[in-house]
This record gives C-alpha cells, sequence and structure tokens, in this order.
C-alpha cells in the first residue's frame, strides 16, 4: 500500500528524504531545510509534512529515533527522523533520474542564465 | 492566537492523525509563528496553513494507516466484522469543514478580483509590469517625427473625453501637474472608462507601476506627483474599444513638441 502511494515519488516526499540524507532532522527543522533546499520555492505545511513523513515510516524508507538516540536537544521530546538504507537508495535513484533529465534539457538548450 | 486558530482548525484531521502528529503539527506551526511576525509574514503563515490544510485533509481521509483493523475477518469459519478503528466524522466538524471551505472559496475570488492590490502574491502581476517595462523601452519620444503614441496623446490632450478605441501594448504620454497633487486627492489624476469586458494591464507613472488593473471598466488612476511635467504609461494586454478618459483638474496634458 504505502509503495504505491510512493510510485511516483511525490515532491513533498522527495524534498523530505533529500533534507534527512545528510543528518537526522525533526519535523520543523526538515520543512526549514526543504525551504532553503528549494530557495522557498517549497513551504511544507504541518498536514503534508506529517502525512508525507508517516507514509515514508510506512514504507521504511525514514525511521524515528528513540528519544534517547537523538540529538542531545532531545529534552523537548521532538521526534527525529533518519533515512534507512531502502531511502537512501530511493533519493539516490530519484536524483540519478533528475540528472539524466537535467542532461537532456542541457543537450536541447532549455535551461538559460545561471541554470546552464 | 495562530497557534489557538490552528489547534481548532486541527480538529478537522482524522482522529488518527491528531494522535500521533497532532502535538507535532501544534509544535511545528508555534515555531513559524514565533519566528515570522509581522502583517505580511503573517499572511503567507495563514495562506500557506491554509493551503495545506484542502490538500492534505482529503489525502489523511482518503490514505489511513495500514495498521487498520480489518472491517470483516473470518471467525470460526464465519465472516465476522469488526468496529472500525476510525469513528465516523463527526456532523459539527463537516460542518465547519463546508463553512471553512466556502470562506476560502469566497477568499480566494476576492484576492484574484482585486490582484492589482497585492501584487506580491500574483508573479502574473509582476509579470505584467516586467512586460510594460520591456515594452517601455521601445517607445519613441519627444524629439523624434510624429508616432502614434504621441498622436494618441495629442488626441486625448485635445478631446478629453472622446471615445477612443485604444491597442494593445503601450500609450504614453506627457502630463504636467500645475501643483503638488497628493495620493489621497479627491480626484484621480485620470479615470478611464473602459467599455464592456473592461481592460487589463499596469499604468506607470515616470516608469513605476501605479495600478494593475484586471478586466476593470473603471480605472482611477491615484498617486502622489509634484508640480511639473511627468510621463505617464498605459500598458494594455489587449485592445480596449470606446474608451473615455477624464483627468484631474490640476493636471493638463502637454502639448506635442
Amino acid at each position: 500500500m504505502p509503495k504505491r502511494k510512493l510510485d511516483p515519488l511525490p515532491s513533498a516526499a522527495f524534498n523530505i528524504l533529500l533534507a534527512l540524507a545528510d543528518e537526522d532532522l525533526h519535523g520543523y527543522a526538515i520543512m526549514r531545510q526543504v525551504e532553503q533546499q528549494t530557495r522557498g520555492r517549497v513551504r511544507l505545511g504541518p498536514g503534508t509534512l506529517y502525512g508525507s513523513l508517516r507514509t515514508l515510516l510506512e514504507a521504511s524508507l525514514i525511521e524515528e529515533l528513540d528519544n534517547s538516540s537523538g540529538p542531545e536537544d532531545s529534552a523537548e521530546r521532538r521526534r527525529y527522523y533518519r533515512l534507512t538504507s531502502a531511502g537512501l537508495k530511493l533519493v539516490r535513484s530519484e536524483v540519478a533520474g533528475l540528472a539524466q533529465t537535467l542532461r537532456v534539457a542541457r543537450s536541447k538548450r532549455i535551461l538559460r542564465g545561471a541554470d546552464v | 492566537m495562530s497557534e489557538k486558530l490552528y489547534q481548532f482548525l486541527l480538529k478537522l484531521y482524522p482522529e488518527h492523525f491528531r494522535r500521533t502528529y497532532g502535538d507535532e503539527a501544534l509544535r511545528l506551526v508555534r515555531d513559524r509563528a514565533r519566528i515570522e511576525k509581522g502583517f505580511l509574514a503573517r499572511l503567507r503563515l495563514w495562506l500557506d496553513l491554509l493551503w495545506d490544510l484542502a490538500i492534505s485533509l482529503p489525502r489523511e481521509y482518503g490514505n489511513p494507516p495500514t495498521t487498520r483493523v480489518a472491517a470483516a475477518q473470518l471467525v470460526n469459519g464465519q465472516r465476522s466484522f469488526q468496529l472500525l478503528a476510525e469513528p465516523s466524522l463527526n456532523p459539527t466538524l463537516l460542518c465547519l469543514g463546508g463553512m471553512l471551505s466556502a470562506a476560502l472559496f469566497w477568499l480566494c475570488v476576492f484576492v484574484v478580483a482585486h490582484s492589482g492590490r497585492f501584487p506580491a502574491l500574483f508573479p502574473v502581476s509582476l509579470l505584467l509590469q516586467e512586460q510594460a517595462q520591456n515594452a517601455l523601452a521601445q517607445v519613441r519620444y519627444p524629439g523624434e517625427e510624429e508616432s502614434p503614441i504621441r498622436g494618441f496623446a495629442r488626441n486625448l490632450a485635445a478631446s478629453g473625453s472622446a471615445g477612443q478605441s485604444l491597442s494593445a501594448g503601450v500609450h504614453a504620454y506627457c502630463m504636467s501637474a500645475k501643483q503638488e497633487i497628493p495620493s489621497n486627492s479627491a480626484h484621480p489624476l485620470l479615470a478611464f472608462h473602459f467599455a464592456s469586458p473592461g481592460a487589463s494591464g499596469v499604468a506607470l507613472i515616470d516608469g513605476k507601476a501605479v495600478k494593475i488593473f484586471r478586466y476593470e471598466q473603471r480605472l482611477s488612476i491615484r498617486a502622489h506627483v509634484l508640480a511639473g511635467n511627468h510621463q505617464f504609461v498605459l500598458y494594455l494586454e489587449r485592445p480596449a474599444e470606446n474608451t473615455l478618459v477624464s483627468s484631474n483638474d490640476d493636471l493638463e496634458y502637454c502639448q506635442p513638441r
């Protein structure tokens, strides 16, 4: 069931996986990281963020950390999330697909300015 | 305030979502509200939250968690039924959701209808401004031979209120203020009356956009201008038939040189 929800991978889920690629984050930090990595184009609201996190958890693409294993400020009882190896594999494959698309776009001279 | 309002809106989500992520969602809104202060930031926060609500609510109801109890299963070879893990939606909440949707719909209608007042929210309006600025760069001004633009200005100056057909594109002319005219003056600098269905475009004074309009039949241009000559530009997206124009008494059209 979750696999079907993630095929194709929704933009919000992809951005969350990407945000978690290099560090474990809690919900608010994920939202900020996604905003930063998309240059403010994507601001995840609570419904979208936690709905996507639930789907990713069900698909075992991310895992929730125990409070004890989270960063030191986990006294705040925030839930931290970590990318699993399956999640890393999926995000790599998505990025590879995007890179291929980008190569095609470049060869067709579709991009302009700084994006070239 | 934002937190309390969102706490109320959270009740619209299914119970499983609230139970698992309600506190986290509330904390996220609290964090954002603490950082994003000021009218515009708060407006953006609420637009985000309402948009998110509209997107995520149907998904949460349509995709319940996979741990949900099966509705029917075999017990001792007989099909037996169990209660669903999710209680049915409270009718009050359904009504509330309906009202909220209607309010959102009318809010969207209002904002779109007055898009000229909220240019920052409308990239299309900004695009229109850019289009006008680009077109403006191609305008030829005094010192050159008679051009359709100057012809329009002269006709406008001569007739004042004669119905004119305006083509799409830039219409530029010179106007001279006898004295300083404040933006809150009782009479607008210029008032246009476009035939139905109205006109869309941008009005610029001295290169600065002062009004973006969409399908407006009665267009009033108000701005603070100092005494002296000013360049007025009307950029129309599409032709406007039978246009009437009137101006403030303290404003005169400059004679084409």
